[in-house]
């Protein structure tokens, strides 16, 4: 038992299909489609409950002016929302999912492991980078308010690659390596404080800017480190090919 | 970024006079303006029969001065009531609601009775009419927090200035020693205001930044 | 007047490594006897930082004064527990994970006194930047 350090069952439970392990996305990254689309949604339906009672009112001959200029910020706005909305999901299709694997889980300080990562979409990839990132968050309430914190205290280059072209049907993929530090801290949550790691999947891609997904990954105290899984085992097993 | 080990402290609260637990309300107590006190509060207070709002922006005291006042409200015979509503908690929590319904509860009956809401205006406007109606039909007291006054008679309105700043901070530094210097306080000052939470957040920032940057090793590498 | 408590661990580095045996000793210094009610005794973990402190309790031990077996503390006690694998301590930049051992002893007239031992356990260390700031994060404040 290891008091405060979160269970891997999210990761072990995935089989991945290049290395053992697929890392589950972080799920912070859908809920940025999702709250786009409630408040496109909400907005855009009662902006138009007002101007379908403007519309009636100038076809039967008695328009509100006043109110019909106020409203043109109004639908202004909502046609804002639609075509950030939109923008985001071309983005979504255009980008494709990004996978990511990794070799061994959970991972301890001081070891070396491998990396999978596979891409779609169809991109001009500007620059495509896979970092491994340790951050620092604590939350602190304090009457109405709440503030929350986050501190990044190590962040390592595992891939890098500039200026490629991803084609649909075709999948970038690449393997890479990467290190947990000696003597790093390992991941811990508790109540309102936690030391979370990551690799993040970071790009910039012509003409949708940049991009960034993120794969909690779990580092363990040595103290609780068994025998690494050779691959042989795991194919044995059925779980990896 | 390099990774660099070093030979690191016993890490432990006292590392910081600006962690949370030194500056949190009741660990640190309340700074009256000149003149003012506990005492001349509850005195008012008792002149607007127990009603009053403490209004204040963001990080201006309200919660710290509640924390002083509450402990002397008890100790001065009332049964105090109290509840923290958080962003976007637009109604009471069912037991204070039970409270207030309960208007003969305990053999110190209603009239000793004063509730405390900390953060009145998350409240909808209806929940507040329902509030205040319940309040004064048992008679009991009623002490809010705000960040701007909703009607009710002032208690006292918080500004904290620089002068008040430098002297949580002087009391802050004379339990752990801080690296900030009297121009750090004054910078931070003027970028949050009177924002004392903010500007104690800032503080915790720099003496963190400045204690690593002292043990730095001397060599540098790449 | 109250006497001085005398709260010590037996490794004089006071680094500890998961697994290991966590020793020491507490009285009271004392020529007068000073009867308390209860003293209870915490190896603990907290958080401090920018956050809202956590805590956990890894042991704990209560002895009480008994008229059959009076409560001398003038008389070293020890104690002893197995430390955890988890959490290790660490010296974060808004993160702080904290390990002590807690002495309250309850007298039996007046106010509870409290003495704190703290001690290390692991080898976590965080990274310092050579040459450049460490790059932060914006906060976040959510108002």
């Amino acid at each position: 038992m290891l008091p405060t350090v979160p269970a891997v069952d999210a990761v072990t439970d995935s089989p991945g299909v290049r290395l053992a392990y697929r890392l589950p996305i972080d799920a912070a990254s859908g809920w940025v489609s999702f709250t786009m689309a409630a408040v496109c949604l909400v907005w855009n339906t009662l902006v138009a409950v007002f101007v379908v009672q403007l519309g009636r009112g100038h076809l039967e001959g008695r328009p509100n002016w006043l109110l019909t200029w106020l409203m043109v910020p109004f639908v202004l706005a909502g046609l804002w929302t639609l075509f950030a909305l939109c923008r985001q999901v071309l983005l979504n299709l255009a980008i494709g999912p990004t996978c990511v694997e990794v070799s061994f889980h959970p991972l301890y300080a001081g070891g070396t492991f491998r990396g999978f990562i596979s891409q779609t979409g169809r991109l001009h990839v500007r620059w495509f980078q896979v970092q491994v990132v340790c951050e620092e968050q604590a939350i602190y309430q304090q009457g109405t308010d709440t503030r929350r914190a986050t501190h990044r205290v190590y962040r390592a280059m595992a891939f890098s690659q500039r200026k490629f072209d991803i084609v649909p049907h075709q999948a970038f993929q690449t393997e890479f390596e990467f290190t947990v530090p000696n003597s790093a801290m390992h991941s811990f949550v508790s109540t309102h404080n936690a030391v979370i790691w990551t690799l993040v999947v970071r790009g910039r891609v012509r003409r949708w800017g940049e991009f960034e997904r993120r794969f909690p990954i779990y580092v363990y105290p040595l103290a609780a480190k068994r025998e690494p899984i050779s691959e042989t085992s795991l194919a044995a097993a059925g779980s990896a090919p | 970024m390099t990774y660099t080990t070093t030979i690191d402290s016993m890490p432990s609260r006292h590392d910081n006079p600006f962690a949370t637990c030194w500056t949190r309300p009741g660990a640190l107590p309340f700074h009256f303006a000149d003149g003012e006190s506990i005492e001349q509060l509850i005195t008012k207070l008792c002149g607007q029969r127990w009603w009053g709002e403490i209004t204040g922006t963001h990080g201006s005291g309200k919660s710290t001065l509640l924390a002083a006042l509450i402990p002397a409200l008890v100790a001065a015979g009332w049964r105090v009531q109290a509840v923290t509503l958080r962003k976007g908690q637009r109604r009471l929590p069912d037991e204070f609601q039970e409270q207030l319904r309960n208007r003969h509860s305990g053999y110190l009956g209603a009239s000793l009775r004063l509730f405390i809401v900390d953060g009145y205006e998350q409240l909808s406007r209806f929940a507040r009419w329902r509030l205040t109606r319940a309040c004064r039909r048992a008679g009991a007291g009623l002490v809010v927090t705000s960040h701007a006054p909703t009607g009710l008679p002032e208690l006292v309105r918080l500004a904290p200035d620089g002068r008040l700043v430098q002297q949580i901070v002087r009391e802050l530094c004379a339990q752990v020693s801080a690296s900030v210097a009297t121009a750090d306080i004054d910078a931070s000052h003027a970028c949050h205001g009177s924002n004392v939470r903010e500007i104690l957040f800032d503080l915790y920032e720099r003496h963190e930044r400045l204690r690593r940057a002292a043990r730095t090793p001397a060599c540098a590498g790449a | 007047m109250t006497p001085s408590v005398r709260l010590s661990l037996d490794a004089p580095t006071a680094q500890y490594q998961s697994g290991d045996r966590l020793t020491g000793r507490y009285l009271i210094d004392s020529m007068q006897p000073w009867t308390v009610r209860a003293a209870e005794l915490s190896v603990l973990w907290y958080t401090a930082g920018a956050g809202e402190e956590d805590m956990a309790v890894h042991h704990f031990e209560r002895v009480v004064d008994d008229p059959a077996r009076p409560l001398d503390l003038r008389v070293p006690r020890r104690f002893a527990t197995v430390l955890p694998a988890s959490p290790l301590s660490y010296d974060g930049h808004i993160v702080k994970v904290c390990w002590c051992v807690r002495l309250r002893l309850f007298p039996q007239q007046g106010q509870e006194t409290v003495a704190e031992a703290a001690f290390r356990l692991g080898s976590v260390s965080v990274p310092v930047a050579h040459g450049q700031g460490l790059r932060l994060e914006t906060r976040e404040p959510h108002s």
